[in-house]
């Protein structure tokens, strides 16, 4: 019944033209060329997996790289300084209502930030971050004995005239001191948060301040109450009484200068860091001596650490607080809980939480910048464990926001694997033909 | 070892594969080339398809793998060609020359590849349906109504060939009216 189709095909196929290869170079061409051409199936197939498998490994490193939460509790210090992820919110944008401590996530430059890094103000309820309002250059930051306030300099001394201001956390309200010196170094809070200690340089040439005093204001007006003109600072007030270590000079082994102190919450004594001339290099060494006493290489007082620390704090028991910057001296960078009655290292910081990820932090050192005296009791450290926001959290939503070119990246990828399971099903199906 | 038995079986085949690639792409160059795919696709898996003792599935299979692969890489250019091929005047010198084969080269270029593919595993290579199924990848039911669709558009695009033998079930339009029957059965 086919017969008609079937013999035209035949008288058709009779006809087919002649190949111009012959079988010969045919079958020696084909033999040739099988090692050359790999299957596109299998070379497809371990294309889509090879990006399945990347996309797992990014999804997963995704997972991983959850920006971590700060350690919890407001008595004391944490055992890991988390820095903060990419994406904290400015403190006037989320205020918080109290914090605990300032840290910093840059190195230190004498009071400064060297990378122009915001310092990072931690909840004493909660512990969340929240970043201060900070420029580059910016410094002298110090928080109130209630954590609520937090007063700096901004301006960097002394090539531009400088103004220090006050925020209030609770509200995100940022508040200029008026009239105060053109050249301020640092600010302090009195023990019971009614003072606030301004000091700096008066006078400016070309290129250097002059002179020098120490500003008494009301913390709450901000109002100008006393000055000693004097001393350029550091100053502390203990019980109402201005404390403002003195330096002496004019012996062989100079101290240089005398630098960062800061006054125990009880007004004895004073961590400072001094610089004395050894062998005509400036060696760095924090010491502790009673406040009211010139301080001078010969003076007995309490070395804790040869060591040039970067920030230091009084915590309400009698402990000290330094961090090290790691860039003067050689020093290794990081944060040290000290005991001045036995100079002892208590704790020294983790900086870096191990479930951290390096490169979702901006630095993997960072320093204790300023304590509430009156929030953080104790000296002693929790030993608390960090965690990482889930995924369906604000706060992680906003870390992937933040960070467009990696939450690009795995879009791009996981569209890429779903061309790819689809490019499977595809082939799967054709598949069918062999 | 292995080079000279696949020289042997392509130096045997070769010119049957020629064939049906004639028929399937209508066009010399095009079979050649469709002939050497499928050889070089059989000569990578030689070893695993010689050890089955019949390679002629294999590279039959392979064969009109790549004749719908390459329908499907070129198919804007085939249809160019499908398209000058079916232009009256053509059509109407060839239909003059009453020659069989011509007319048969004409109707299947009308065809799409894979109702071409059907009519060729089914009436020239002489399969079964099951068999034709298994070749192409498709459902015996998917076969049957390509035959019949096949046949059917032989008769819609190619009148012609009803002038070859009169309308009755013993012409070549009857007998394809019946051919398409017999597959919709």
């Amino acid at each position: 019944m086919n017969d008609v189709l079937r013999s035209g095909l035949l008288a058709l196929a009779e006809r087919t033209p002649a190949a111009r290869a012959t079988d010969d170079e045919a079958a020696r061409r084909a033999w040739r060329r099988r090692r050359l051409a790999a299957p596109p199936r299998v070379v497809a197939v371990a294309l889509v997996c090879g990006l399945v498998a990347l996309a797992v490994v990014v999804g997963l490193d995704a997972l991983g790289r959850a920006p971590v939460v700060p350690a919890q509790g407001s008595g004391s210090l944490p055992a890991r300084l988390v820095v903060p992820p990419v994406g904290t919110p400015l403190v006037t944008e989320q205020p918080i209502e109290r914090a605990a401590y300032v840290i910093a996530t840059g190195g230190l430059r004498r009071g400064t930030f060297s990378r122009g890094i915001a310092p990072v103000a931690v909840s004493a309820d909660g512990g969340a971050y929240r970043v201060v309002p900070w420029h580059d250059g910016d410094h002298g930051i110090a928080l109130s004995p209630d954590g609520r306030r937090l007063a700096w300099v901004v301006g960097d001394t002394p090539r531009v005239v400088t103004k220090t201001v006050v925020l209030t956390l609770a509200s995100g309200e940022l508040l200029e001191v008026p009239d105060a010196p053109t050249a301020a170094e640092g600010t302090a809070w009195s023990d019971d948060g009614s003072r606030l200690l301004v000091w700096g340089a008066t006078r400016i040439s070309e290129n250097t301040a002059q002179g020098g005093r120490v500003e008494v204001r009301d913390a709450t007006t901000l109002r100008l109450l006393s000055e000693d003109a004097t001393h350029p600072g550091p100053a502390a007030m203990v019980g109402g009484r201005l404390l403002v270590p003195h330096q002496e000079s004019g012996t062989r082994q100079t101290v240089v200068w005398l630098d960062r102190a800061v006054v125990s919450p009880d007004g004895q004594r004073a961590a400072q860091v001094v610089m004395p001339i050894i062998d005509g290099t400036a060696a760095g060494e924090l010491v502790v001596h009673p406040v009211g006493r010139a301080v001078d290489s010969f003076t007995p007082v309490l070395r804790l650490r040869a060591a040039y620390a970067e920030a230091l704090a009084w915590t309400r028991d009698g402990i000290v607080v330094a961090t090290y910057a790691g860039a003067r001296l050689r020093a290794p960078a990081g944060v040290e809980v000290l005991d001045p009655s036995t100079a002892a290292v208590v704790r020294t910081l983790t900086s870096l939480p191990a479930d951290a990820d390096p490169d979702l932090v901006v630095d993997v050192d960072p320093q204790v910048l300023a304590v509430a005296a009156g929030v953080l009791a104790s000296g002693q450290v929790t030993d608390s464990r960090p965690r990482t926001w889930p995924w369906y959290s604000a706060e992680r939503v906003r870390w992937w926001v933040s960070d467009p070119l990696a939450a690009g990246l795995q879009v791009g990828l996981a569209l890429l694997a779903l061309l790819g399971v689809l490019g499977v099903v595809h082939l799967a199906r054709r598949a069918r033909f062999a | 070892m292995d080079d000279e038995s696949f020289r042997r079986f392509v130096v045997a085949r070769r010119p049957a594969l020629l064939r049906t690639a004639w028929l399937l792409t209508g066009d010399a160059d095009e079979a050649e080339d469709l002939v050497q795919t499928a050889l070089e696709c059989t000569a990578r898996h030689w070893r695993r398809v010689a050890a089955r003792g019949d390679a002629e599935p294999y590279v039959r299979r392979a064969l009109h793998h790549a004749h719908i692969s390459a329908w499907r890489r070129t198919r804007s250019r085939v249809r160019e060609v499908l398209g000058h091929q079916t232009a009256e005047s053509e059509v109407d010198d060839r239909t003059s020359d009453r020659d069989t084969a011509m007319l048969m080269r004409q109707a299947l270029a009308r065809l799409t590849p894979r109702q071409r593919a059907v009519l060729v595993l089914r009436y020239y290579e002489d399969l079964t349906e099951p068999q034709v199924a298994s070749v192409m990848g498709t459902s015996v039911g998917t076969v049957k109504s390509q035959v019949r669709h096949a046949l059917g558009r032989l008769r819609q695009l190619a009148p012609e060939l009803g002038e070859v033998a009169p309308r009755d079930p013993s012409s070549v339009e009857g007998r394809l009216g019946l051919l398409e029957r017999e597959a919709s059965s």
